[in-house]
């Protein structure tokens, strides 16, 4: 969303995405030990979002905001598929606990970053929209 | 607001090194497989993804020994079910990688029951109890 603070290259902006990718990575083995399609899909999927949140391409800067919110969407749908069909077990518990981790610092890196998530969509659904036409881009000239 | 966030990161990133060598840990196999005390005792193999002994016989009434051997690197287990729903378990076996091991299984009723891999659903075997 925004250039400038996706460079934050603060001690803490650097650590807080250090520890995003760490997490990320650490999930992505954990699952990618299980063996079986379902599960080396899911450790492909973290692996390529791990990728995408430091990739110094601009479209993926730009869009940094939509591979945090997916990042956070993607490891709440894997923390819920768990709770509801297992197993319950050691390492299944550890994947989990790097899972919510993931998502507290995704959600600090984003407020960081991005602001308001609410704002964020909205501004980015009416900026689209103005984009096909839809609608009037914000701050232009009325007749 | 700066500190707490660096300490965050850092402690993230020592969980996420501990939870790895936590799965390493866990595939640990032991350098001799245990034996059962009862050399009839039914034997479960996994290897590749799947279970290489998909019918099993034990006794019916009584508590027995069952020796499940896992070849594979990924972790699994056996799990006994009174039916494929997989809704009501009557035992659950250890999830582990890489190893035999022995379990004391509880008496089942005559019957027929099913087994899975909790891990992996998709392996899954009959245990007629008779």
């Amino acid at each position: 969303m925004n250039d400038t603070t996706d460079r934050d290259l603060t001690v803490a902006g650097v650590a807080l995405r250090f520890g995003i990718v760490a997490l990320t990575l650490g999930t992505a083995y954990i699952h990618s030990t299980l063996g079986g399609l379902l599960f080396t899909l899911n450790a492909t999927g973290y692996a390529v979002a791990a990728i995408a949140m430091i990739v110094p391409i601009s479209l993926a800067i730009r869009f940094r905001w939509v591979v945090r919110l997916g990042l956070m969407g993607y490891a709440a749908t894997a923390i819920l598929m768990w709770a509801i069909q297992g197993p319950y077990y050691s390492t299944a518990y550890i994947a989990k606990g790097i899972e919510v981790a993931l998502i507290f610092l995704l959600v600090v890196d984003f407020l960081r970053a991005d602001g308001n998530p609410v704002k964020v969509v909205k501004r980015e659904v009416k900026a689209g929209l103005a984009r096909v036409g839809l609608r009037p881009a914000e701050g232009a000239a009325s007749a | 607001m700066k500190r707490l966030l660096v300490t965050l990161a850092l402690a993230t990133v020592a969980l996420a090194a501990a939870a790895c060598s936590t799965t390493n840990a866990d595939s640990g196999a032991s350098a001799v497989p245990p034996a059962p005390a009862d050399p009839n005792a039914p034997t479960i193999v996994a290897k590749d993804m799947q279970f290489v002994t998909r019918n099993v016989q034990v006794p019916a009434g009584k508590a027995f020994e069952l020796t499940f051997t896992n070849n594979d690197g990924a972790p699994h287990n056996v799990a006994i079910y009174t039916d494929s729903s997989a809704s009501t378990n009557v035992f659950r076996g250890e999830i582990f990688s890489g190893a035999t091991k022995v379990a004391e299984v509880p008496a089942l009723a005559a019957g027929t029951y099913f087994f899975r891999c909790d891990v992996h659903p998709d392996m899954q075997g009959t245990i007629t109890a008779k």
